[in-house]
């Protein structure tokens, strides 16, 4: 355990951050009466409103200081997390899904299943979503505890209630209207945190040039070391980064996870709606910039004894998370150190208010209202959403509970993800796209998908399948790739639900094009083509989705 | 902050927390200055906490007078 020294100012910006959050909390409760305000806040907000909220939800702590830690341990490889398995998904997002989500004015991901297939697609969507969400939530919340016991000495069981009690409380007084108000300030508070340390670390190593003079091949490239798993850190080739990450992962998070998602649903309009992922696009380059020249800085530092900076090392293991908060002891002078912790703490906040919102919206609409009370008042809704936030928090706490049992936690992450995520996105897309599918397609696709996903991750783990199994690409590299399996199954959970739809859509019945008009591509409203085709070409969000592909395809070839 | 007039705008809750921060930390800089903290921290000459704890505080600034009148309605 190491300790960052907290002074007076340090403390003292930390308690105007929760007083502000707490502040806002009570001054929006007054504007929080119906169900809409609760779990949209109001359909009334801005696109920069929803672009930066949607953002932040994805900034949380495991994003920023997990990706750090990842930038040392896979180099430029971790850059892909915000390039290839971001961008592309991103636009593909706001170009060309946003229209069918927001214009169906659904309330959540599982609604579009309804409205799209069925209702038990709906429900089963719906369960998995939110075991997926109380499982990442206790991870996030064990990992902010964590952080909070090594670095500041505090204790591990005051960490986390305190943590969670607090997000509860800001959370159910006015659900996602004070969530998205707290994103904002936390990612202007997070920005304010790290934007300073790639500027001290480039300052400390003596320029950009001593990253590129200091780093083997492999780490300093994001492509051309990519034929062969043994050429680079991640022991991956780039069909899997392509495939598993930029195409099953990425798709199934940025495009179908109702965490990031429903913030572009609370947006005033459809062009609002569209511009919000769009919008997150820019800040995604821009973050991944700060997150990944931080960890290269750090392993600069690292590969240098002189420079006497070194990661935290328990139990034998190195632990990469370490790397931002031993940056901030290492560059942070006083004040300083107070808005890098609690910029820590708002990632924390930020990540598991989006989590707790998400979780009480589909909770409430997609099991409750769908399966327990159909006949629920809009006030009956709004008391069981706010129990539910409550329920959540207490969920979230015993899985975080359970986190700290386990080994090596970080490592399931993605596995989960990849496991309930890409099958939803595989039927999401293809409902979306093609008509053909049918009600009974799109369930037992998911359904197959999610089961072949889970039962490859058990097998794995009870070692009764290696894992080079489900990496097709995998050369005989000695070192175990949990990355890259992860990143295969996914594609092959993608695969099986796209090949099962298909072949039951050829046998059942399908809805008719009244039933799936505003659903599906080809059954839009003439309203809205009309409405499209009058605004001016600046502010379309495709003019804007262009100019951050061209931004990416830039970025690749230079880094390449 | 009157409930008819709609919701404060969020930029104005922005420019303030960032303006309170920032000022914050422009202080700590300049006790900074006057009493050096004892910790060896690395570039500790470049006052980092003085012109950073300006520009928060500064951006903050423009923030709160600029929407400072400004509400969100339905």
């Amino acid at each position: 355990m190491i300790s960052i020294p907290l002074g007076v100012f340090d403390w003292s910006i930390m308690i105007v951050y929760f007083a502000f959050i707490v502040w806002i909390g009570f001054y929006l409760k007054k504007f929080t009466k119906t169900d809409d305000d609760f779990f949209l806040a109001g359909r009334r907000n801005s696109m920069w409103v929803c672009g930066i909220a949607f953002m932040s939800a994805n900034m949380g702590s495991m994003e920023v200081i997990g990706y750090a830690g990842q930038s040392v341990k896979y180099g430029l490889y971790a850059a892909h997390f915000y390039l290839i398995g971001a961008v592309p998904a991103m636009l593909f997002l706001g170009v060309f899904m946003m229209p069918f989500y927001y214009h169906s004015k659904i309330k959540s991901i599982p609604g579009y299943l309804k409205a799209r297939f069925n209702e038990s697609s709906r429900v089963f969507n719906a369960g998995m979503f939110v075991v997926n969400m109380i499982l990442v939530s206790g991870i996030a919340l064990y990992l902010q505890a964590l952080i909070f016991h090594t670095f500041l000495g505090w204790n591990w069981d005051l960490s986390i209630w305190f943590s969670a009690i607090f997000v509860a409380l800001y959370v159910t007084l006015s659900g996602l209207l004070s969530a998205m108000f707290t994103e904002i300030l936390q990612f202007f508070l997070i920005w304010a945190g790290i934007l300073i340390l790639p500027i001290l670390g480039l300052a400390d190593i003596g320029g950009p040039a001593e990253i590129s003079a200091n780093l083997s091949e492999g780490f300093k490239t994001l492509w051309s070391s990519s034929g062969s798993p043994a050429d680079n850190p991640m022991y991956i080739t780039w069909g899997g980064l392509v495939l598993g990450l930029g195409f099953a992962i990425a798709f199934g998070y940025w495009t179908t996870d109702f965490l990031i998602i429903q913030r572009a649903f609370s947006a005033r309009d459809l062009r609002s709606a569209r511009m919000t992922p769009i919008i997150g696009s820019y800040f995604k380059l821009l973050l991944g910039a700060v997150v990944v020249s931080t960890g290269m800085i750090a392993l600069v530092l690292i590969n240098n004894p002189s420079s006497g900076f070194n990661l935290l090392i328990e139990n034998g293991k190195t632990n990469y998370d370490s790397v931002l908060p031993l940056l901030m002891q290492r560059y942070f002078t006083p004040g300083l150190i107070g808005v890098g912790v609690t910029s820590m703490v708002a990632m924390f906040m930020a990540g598991m208010a989006g989590n707790m919102s998400s979780f009480n919206a589909v909770w409430t609409y997609d099991i409750y209202h769908s399966v327990i009370n159909k006949n629920a008042s809009p006030k009956k809704l709004l008391q069981i959403g706010r129990i539910a936030t409550i329920a959540g928090i207490v969920l979230s706490v015993a899985g975080a509970y359970i986190a700290r049992s386990m080994p090596t936690v970080i490592d399931y992450l993605q596995a989960i993800s990849s496991m309930f995520l890409s099958p939803s996105v595989a039927i999401i897309i293809l409902g979306m796209f093609w008509k053909f599918i049918t009600p009974q397609g799109g369930l037992w696709g998911m359904l197959i998908g999610t089961a072949a996903a889970v039962t490859l991750f058990i097998l794995q783990e009870l070692k009764i399948i290696p894992i080079s199994f489900v990496i097709p690409d995998f050369s005989g590299v000695e070192a175990q790739s949990y990355m890259a399996a992860n990143f295969w199954r996914a594609v092959w959970a993608w695969l099986i639900s796209v090949g099962i739809a298909i072949l039951v859509s050829f046998f059942t019945k399908n809805k008719t094009d009244e039933e799936l008009r505003g659903f599906v591509k080809g059954l839009i409203d003439k309203n809205e083509s009309e409405q499209k085709e009058k605004v001016i070409i600046y502010k379309k969000p495709e003019f804007w989705a262009a100019i951050t592909l061209v931004i990416f395809i830039i970025i690749n070839i230079l880094l390449w | 902050m009157d409930a008819n007039k709609g919701i404060k705008s969020i930029w104005f809750f922005v420019g303030l927390i960032l303006l309170s921060i920032g000022l914050i930390v422009f202080a700590a800089g300049i006790y900074d200055l006057i009493n050096p903290s004892p910790y060896n921290t690395r570039l500790k000459h470049f006052h980092t906490n003085i012109w950073w704890g300006a520009v928060i505080a500064f951006t903050g600034l423009i923030y709160t007078v600029k929407n400072r009148n400004k509400y969100i309605t339905k």
